[in-house]
C-alpha cells in the first residue's frame, strides 16, 4: 500500500465536494470515445488497465458504473485511483455510485474492515459520507449509465436527476432501487428480486417505454457477475462486469463513432481472452446471441 | 410384390408384413405419409438441438444443460423407428411446446437460459439439485427432488415435492407457496426456493 493515511483523507474530502457540487444525474455527454467499466470490487489492476486506455488517448471520456469496493482485496487502493482520476479531469471521468458505496453491504462484504486494518474508523465515516452524496447516474452518447437498473415506477431521467442527496442507504425507495434492480427482458412488468425486500427485476416494458420516452439508445450498467458482458433488449441493455472475484472474464466497452469494442480480459494476467468489434450494440446482441 | 422398409430401406419379400431388419409394418400402399412425418420428427428432434445450442452461447455451461440435453434428446433415436409406424393413425397434430426461461439463479449464466420441457420423452418432469432429476439446477436452496412439472389433457401442472424451501407461483403482486397440484398458465413465473425464478412459456 502506497496512500497513506493523510493523503488518502484528503483525497476522500475533495471529492466529496465534488460529488457534492454535481447533480445527481451527470451529463449529457457526449464523447467521440469513451469507455466503460463495470464493478470492479477492489480490482484495482483492472482499474488502471482501464485508465491506461484513458490516459493514452485511445478513449476521450471514462465511466465507473460502481461497486469499487467489497469482495476484493483493494477497495481502498481501487477507490484512491478512481478518485485521482476523477480530479484530475471532472469533466471526462464519470463516477458513480453501486450499491456496494453504503455501509449496507460494507459492513458484510469487507470493504469496512479493510479500512479498520488500513487507517481507522474515522477515515471509514469520511468514506461513508462520501459515498451517500455520490451521482446515481449519468447519460453518455444517450446512454443511460446506472448501476442497477431504473426503478419499477420511473418513467423520465428527471426522476433520477431529483433523486436528493445526501442519503446513506440510500433510504429514498427509488434512489434504493437504481443501486439494486436488474434488467430482464423476459418479464414485462416487474417481479420482486430474490436480492431482497424492495428490489425488483424491471421487465421488457418498463424498460423500453423508459428508453423510448427519454430518446435514449439503451441502458448500460453492472451489478450482475456475468462473464465480461450480457446483453438484453437487443443490445438496448448492456451488462458490463469487470471484476476478478468471480473468476471469469473482465469486460470493458469501448464505444468509437463507427463502432464499438468489447474486450473480454483474463481477471488475473489482463491478458486479452477475446475481443468483439461490431457496428453497435445490436450486431454485437447478434453476433453473441448465435 | 416386393415392399421397400420406409425406416430402413430393407427390401422385404411380398409375403411379410413386417420389416424383417427393423420391424417397421407394412406400409400399405406406397405413401409419402411416413416420410413426411419422419421429416417432421426430424425436425423437432432437431429444433431441440438447436435450442440447447442456443443457450449453450456462453463458454462455460452449467450443469443443468449439459445432464438434461443427452439425456432428453438421446433416448428419442431408438424411439423414432417405433413411432413411425403408429403416427400415420393418430392426427399429426403440431402440439405446443414447452419451455423454461430462467429469470434468476444463483449461476450467472443460467440467466436468459431456454430450456424445453420435453413431455413426450418424460411425461412427467422432475426438477431438483440431485442429478436423478430431469431438470437438475444447481442451486444449494433446491431440494434433491424440489418438484413435479406433467402434462396431462394438454395441460401443464406444477406440484412441490415437500421441498425444504418450497414452489412459489407469482400471482402479480407477490410469490404464493404452491401447496398442492397447480396449473401453469402460459407466462407463469415460478420461484424455485429461494434463489430460482423461471418463467413458463408454451409455444
Amino acid at each position: 500500500m502506497t496512500v497513506s493515511l493523510n493523503e488518502f483523507s484528503k483525497l476522500i474530502n475533495i471529492a466529496t465536494d465534488v460529488f457534492s457540487n454535481q447533480s445527481s444525474l451527470l451529463g449529457p455527454y457526449d464523447f467521440d470515445s469513451v469507455a466503460f467499466v463495470g464493478d470492479t470490487h477492489g480490482a484495482d489492476h483492472i482499474t488502471k488497465y482501464a485508465l491506461k486506455l484513458f490516459e493514452s488517448g485511445e478513449v476521450e471520456g471514462i465511466v465507473f458504473l460502481g461497486d469499487y469496493v467489497d469482495r476484493g482485496p483493494n477497495g481502498v487502493e481501487n477507490l484512491e485511483a478512481i478518485l485521482n482520476a476523477l480530479l484530475s479531469a471532472k469533466d471526462k471521468v464519470i463516477v458513480i455510485r453501486g450499491n456496494h458505496e453504503s455501509p449496507l453491504t460494507n459492513l458484510y462484504y469487507g470493504f469496512y474492515k479493510e479500512v479498520l486494518k488500513k487507517f481507522n474508523e474515522t477515515v471509514y465515516e469520511d468514506i461513508k459520507n462520501m459515498f451517500s452524496v455520490m451521482p446515481y447516474g449519468a447519460v453518455v452518447n444517450n446512454y443511460l449509465c446506472v448501476h442497477g437498473a431504473i426503478s419499477i415506477n420511473m418513467t423520465s431521467l428527471d426522476e433520477i436527476k431529483n433523486l436528493i442527496r445526501p442519503d446513506e442507504g440510500p433510504n429514498d425507495p427509488e434512489a434504493f432501487q437504481v443501486l439494486w434492480n436488474d434488467p430482464r427482458d423476459m418479464i414485462d412488468g416487474y417481479i420482486p428480486s430474490v436480492r431482497g425486500d424492495g428490489i425488483y427485476y424491471v421487465g421488457r416494458d418498463i424498460l423500453e417505454k423508459f428508453i423510448e420516452g427519454n430518446k435514449l439508445k439503451g441502458i448500460i450498467r453492472g451489478h450482475e457477475a456475468v462473464d465480461g458482458f450480457k446483453l438484453f433488449l437487443n443490445g438496448k441493455v448492456v451488462t458490463v462486469f469487470s471484476s476478478a472475484y468471480h473468476g471469469q472474464s473482465a469486460g470493458i466497452l469501448e464505444m468509437f463513432k463507427e463502432g464499438i469494442k468489447m474486450l473480454y480480459l483474463d481477471p488475473t494476467t489482463l491478458q486479452k481472452r477475446g475481443e468483439i468489434e461490431t457496428k453497435n450494440l445490436l450486431e454485437a446482441y447478434k453476433s453473441i446471441s448465435l | 410384390m416386393p415392399w421397400k422398409c420406409p425406416v430402413c430401406g430393407t427390401e422385404n419379400d411380398d409375403n411379410v408384413l413386417y420389416c424383417t431388419n427393423c420391424g417397421a409394418k407394412r406400409p400399405e400402399q406406397v405413401s409419402p405419409q411416413p416420410e413426411s412425418v419422419s421429416a417432421q420428427q426430424q425436425s423437432n428432434t432437431s429444433a431441440i438441438a438447436q435450442q440447447v445450442q442456443e443457450q449453450s452461447q456462453q463458454p462455460e455451461q452449467s450443469l443443468p444443460q449439459q445432464q438434461s440435453t443427452p439425456e432428453q434428446s438421446a433416448p428419442k433415436q431408438p424411439e423414432q423407428n417405433a413411432q413411425q409406424v403408429v403416427v400415420p393413425q393418430q392426427p399429426v397434430s403440431v402440439s405446443n411446446r414447452y419451455y423454461i426461461i430462467f429469470i434468476a439463479s444463483p449461476v450467472e449464466s443460467l440467466i436468459k437460459t431456454k430450456l424445453p420441457l420435453d413431455f413426450e420423452t418424460f411425461p412427467n418432469i422432475s426438477i431438483g439439485r440431485s442429478p436423478e432429476n430431469v431438470i437438475v439446477i444447481p442451486d444449494p436452496a433446491i431440494s434433491r427432488k424440489h418438484a413435479l412439472i406433467s402434462l396431462e389433457n394438454n395441460e401443464v401442472f406444477i406440484e412441490d415435492l415437500n421441498s425444504t424451501n418450497g414452489t412459489w407461483l407469482y400471482d402479480g403482486k407477490q410469490f404464493q407457496p404452491i401447496k398442492s397440484k397447480t396449473k401453469l398458465d402460459n407466462n407463469a413465473v415460478i420461484k424455485l426456493g429461494n434463489s430460482t425464478i423461471v418463467k413458463f412459456v408454451k409455444e
